[in-house]
């Protein structure tokens, strides 16, 4: 009797474990988590975001975006180089969101947050961030800041498209929206600009 | 004798309860969203959904829908499934959703399938934006979703391959989302007005 007690307990607690091991694991092991999806079809050498809401309409991807916004992305790596996502435009809404490798949200914001009318975000990492803080760049001054643990990870933009009669206006909103290192912007790292020896 | 009888009960107890752990974990992020939703009325949403705040059943879950959500400072979505008496949503019926909002720049408004076997296009339709609606007073809704026809603010439901639906209602810019109140929070009533099936 004491036996079989025995063995439902040890039943139970693997049960439990089991449970919350899954449980756990499932947004990093899970087949076709939206992190995942992204980087089927993002890349992350990539100088212009990719339309997430044709990738869906086409079937491609299946992130259950709202179909009145067209969404826009991009994926970075901010290893070597911080990076920057620049856009403007005329439209009614937009949306800005930085997401992890595992597609967890660390930072958001949208045009009445921000201090220009176009979207201007940088991504850096800590040791970055040290490095811009000791010398910032005036040409980055109106840029939004975000500072990542990861190296890597995606921007999600989101437009606000009403009807078909405002998508010239989108298109133009999207073609003006560029990604990439700040190298890529040419804006060199600051350090290496103004040489202390020379 | 009695050794490997010990080891042949250890490796049933381990099995049966992996077996068990890993099975609840399935059924449960199935269906379970995650736990504090915002419940006003037949509607709720998950507020802090995207961001690392999220707890691991709600993260579980949507990392097996492959859902991409929206952060807080772009919005929040609310669902419902059922109709304000109670009863579920389905294609073939018409309903007559009314009432005020809560605070919001824009909203959209549309209609997916519950059953994942629907075919995807359902996903890519907007119902109705706050762009595209007629307004009765400064922040409510007064539309008709369904089959018939009826009168200002009527957006027909093309779902005919679908029987159970749910209605996603999405507020951007909203202080909903980023405000810790949410007792005073209004949602429009959905009210069924018939069935093509009786």
């Amino acid at each position: 009797m004491a036996r079989l007690f025995y063995l439902f307990v040890v039943i139970a607690v693997g049960a439990v474990v089991a449970h919350l091991s899954v449980i756990i694991l499932l947004p990093v092991t899970a087949p076709a988590t939206a992190a995942r999806q992204l980087e089927s079809v993002l890349s992350i050498s990539a100088s212009s975001p990719l339309d997430l809401s044709a990738q869906q309409r086409s079937g491609a991807i299946e992130l259950r975006l709202d179909p009145a916004f067209r969404t826009i992305g991009c994926q970075f790596d901010v290893s070597d180089a911080p990076f920057r996502v620049s856009g403007s435009g005329r439209v009614d809404f937009w949306s800005i969101s930085i997401l992890d490798p595992l597609g967890v949200s660390i930072f958001s914001a949208n045009d009445r947050i921000a201090p220009t009318t176009g979207i201007d975000l940088t991504v850096l990492s800590r040791s970055q961030l040290r490095v811009y803080r000791q010398s910032p760049d005036p040409r980055l001054q109106n840029s939004i800041i975000v500072t990542t643990e990861e190296t890597t990870g995606f921007a999600i933009i989101r437009l606000f498209e009403p009807d078909e009669s405002w998508r010239s206006l989108i298109d133009a909103f999207v073609g003006s929206t560029a990604c990439g290192s700040l190298e890529e912007f040419g804006l060199a790292p600051r350090e290496e600009v103004v040489d202390p020896s020379g | 004798m009695r050794f490997l009888f010990r080891v042949l009960l250890l490796l049933v107890a381990a099995s049966g309860a992996i077996a068990f752990g890993a099975l609840s974990a399935e059924r449960v992020t199935r269906s379970f969203h995650g736990f504090v939703p915002i419940d006003t009325g037949t509607w709720r949403a998950y507020p802090g959904l995207a961001t690392s705040a999220a707890d691991p059943y709600a993260r579980a879950h949507l990392a097996r829908s492959g859902k991409l959500p929206i952060a807080d400072t772009e919005g929040i979505e609310f669902t419902a499934t059922r109709d304000t008496q109670g009863d579920l949503l389905r294609a073939a019926c018409d309903y007559y959703v009314v009432g005020n909002l809560p605070a919001n720049r824009l909203w959209t408004f549309r209609v997916a399938p519950i059953d994942s076997a629907a075919t995807r296009d359902v996903w890519n339709e907007t119902v109705a934006n706050s762009r595209l609606h007629a307004r009765t007073g400064q922040n409510d809704v007064s539309l008709y979703v369904g089959q018939t026809p009826a009168g200002i603010n009527w957006y027909p439901l093309d779902a005919s391959d679908v029987q159970a639906v749910m209605f996603i209602m999405t507020f951007y810019d909203s202080a909903v989302a980023t405000t810790a109140s949410f007792t005073d929070l209004e949602m429009p009533v959905i009210e069924r007005l018939r069935c093509a099936d009786g």
